[in-house]
């Protein structure tokens, strides 16, 4: 495309050749970008532009990375954080795929009920904290109905999707061919809305990280929230962000595993059809 | 007569919006019956009938409308410069090439964050009025717009920008009359994504300090277990969820017209 930088051979200048190549290419650019990233950060936060008290620059974050993650509480604190996550993403799978497939394949359910479900997905749920706490307390079950309720609609909606799109053809084929009910799911059904199953696993998991981190934070103070909270006390802005951070990693970490897993999905179906 | 060209999807589905309406009744019916029949604990649980009751009061004494505008108040403070700087950076980062390689993967991992982690940050740094929610927002919005701004551009058909190029408009031109028309449905997306995330940011910080806004009022009311009053103000962050969805969904469709070749 016109964006990219042209090379003329003819040009003598081998120097300036070499640096275009260096530059052109992809790694050394994101590099550059990080060091403008991290560049720009330490500029805002030294020489008094900020007061000093919420000052954390990223050499001071990286500064106070033994410390919390010396921290005993801080590995705890980090399994706790996953072991909400993970229980409730399991249980919002679940939940999302048993009626994502039954409201596709029962009509009468999809046609009166999809249209309210889209509101819930669409709703900003967390504005029922409150009231969830002072019905079932500030135990774990509330910090699971949290991440539940988050992360089970985009999985309900695109598994719906998935098993609404199977090819018409393959479905008469199967029907005319008198296959079971049991072989048509297995065979037809769940592999052609599998990729869908993913791309709503992938936005559920986002939603369930964000739902996982208000109930740390904004219910009973648990794992990483917990964490978040003790720093925050005694202002060390440093600490928080190592804690910050941590739960960036995870979210990255399940967007990339699950985007990895999209595309082997999308490879068997370029084989398969 | 012609009446096999009309399309016949525009028509509204009488039938389909009798069985809509009638799962509507059906569902508050059977919320009523739950907490008036069989819930038998000490909390008393809103029902279809005390929420209406306590949004009519909360209407007559004022407290829902105040509190509402203060939550609108801090979207649009931090919400309208937030598309705006999304949309120009997002043109300018989508359009330059090794500006995309090196910046947007940083964008990315910042939008990854589960963001209610920073609120407390946020909170701490600009304190508990008005000026650390709009920032909170502006964060939320300026990112999610910003993304999606360079998902538009980076995608537009190559074959526009060659017709541009060929035709002699430069790089600023063809930015401003190709690429920013070509991407407005992914930009609308983008505002359709931020307005979602802005609403739960707002929410969450008006739980966090509970002084104004809407979510101090869910707070304060749930607080003293009266929930028909906490359920209003909730209900009311939804209706404002499910139209902006619902409208920027619609826009989107429309202008998913003018990525394609005619």
């Amino acid at each position: 495309m016109a964006t990219e930088v042209i090379v003329t051979p003819t040009a003598g200048n081998s120097a300036a050749r070499r640096l275009s190549v260096i530059f052109g290419n992809k790694w050394v650019q994101r590099l550059a970008g990080l060091l403008f990233v991290l560049a720009a950060w330490e500029w805002a936060f030294t020489g008094g532009r900020v007061n000093p008290i919420f000052s954390a620059p990223p050499t001071a974050v990286v500064g106070s990375l033994p410390k919390v993650l010396g921290n005993e509480q801080y590995l705890p604190s980090v399994l706790s954080t996953l072991r909400l996550f993970g229980i409730g993403f399991a249980i919002a799978t679940v939940l999302g795929v048993f009626f994502g497939l039954l409201l596709a394949r029962v009509r009468l359910l999809d046609s009166s009920l999809t249209p309210y479900l889209n509101a819930l997905y669409a709703s900003p749920l967390p504005a029922l904290i409150p009231i969830m706490t002072a019905v079932l307390g500030y135990g774990l079950s509330t910090k699971l109905v949290i991440v539940v309720l988050l992360a089970v609609f985009p999985i309900l909606v695109n598994t719906q999707q998935g098993a609404k799109s199977v090819d018409e053809t393959l479905l008469e084929v199967a029907k005319s061919l008198r296959v079971s009910e049991s072989r048509l799911w297995r065979d037809v059904v769940i592999p052609s809305s599998l990729p869908y199953l993913i791309v709503g696993l992938k936005l559920g998991a986002a939603r369930g990280m964000i739902g996982t981190a208000v109930a740390e934070l904004y219910t009973s103070p648990d794992g990483l929230g917990y964490l978040i909270h003790q720093y925050g006390f005694r202002f060390d802005m440093d600490a928080m962000l190592v804690v910050v951070l941590t739960f960036t990693a995870i979210s990255l970490a399940l967007s990339l595993s699950i985007g990895m897993l999209e595309r082997r999905v999308r490879r068997w179906k370029v084989v398969g059809s | 007569m012609s009446t096999a060209t009309v399309p016949t999807r525009r028509r509204i589905d009488l039938p389909h919006l009798a069985v809509l309406g009638a799962t509507f009744i059906l569902l508050l019916l059977v919320w009523q019956f739950y907490v008036s029949v069989i819930y038998d604990r000490a909390i008393p649980l809103p029902t279809p009938g005390s929420t209406a009751v306590a949004f009519v009061e909360m209407l007559q004494t004022g407290e829902l409308q105040e509190a509402a505008l203060e939550s609108l108040q801090v979207l649009a403070l931090g919400g309208i410069p937030g598309v705006v700087l999304g949309i120009v950076l997002g043109l300018l980062i989508g359009g330059v090439r090794p500006l995309d390689t090196s910046l947007a993967p940083y964008i990315y991992a910042f939008y990854a964050t589960p963001f209610p982690a920073l609120i407390p940050i946020f909170v701490l740094v600009f304190g508990l009025g008005n000026v650390g929610k709009a920032m909170i927002v502006f964060t939320l919005v300026i990112t999610t717009v910003l993304l999606q701004t360079i998902a538009g551009v980076r995608d537009v058909d190559g074959r526009f920008l060659e017709v541009s190029h060929s035709f002699g408009s430069g790089r600023f031109r063809t930015l401003l009359e190709v690429q920013l028309p070509a991407s407005m449905s992914f930009i609308v997306a983008g505002i359709r994504l931020a307005i979602g995330r802005a609403l739960v940011g707002v929410v969450v910080a008006e739980f966090d300090t509970a002084l104004s806004g809407l979510g101090a009022l869910i707070f304060r009311h749930s607080g003293r277990l009266r929930l028909s009053e906490a359920l209003v103000p909730a209900l009311v962050f939804s209706v404002a969820g499910i139209l902006s969805f619902f409208i920027l969904k619609r826009a989107e469709r429309r202008l998913e017209r003018w990525r394609q070749l005619g």
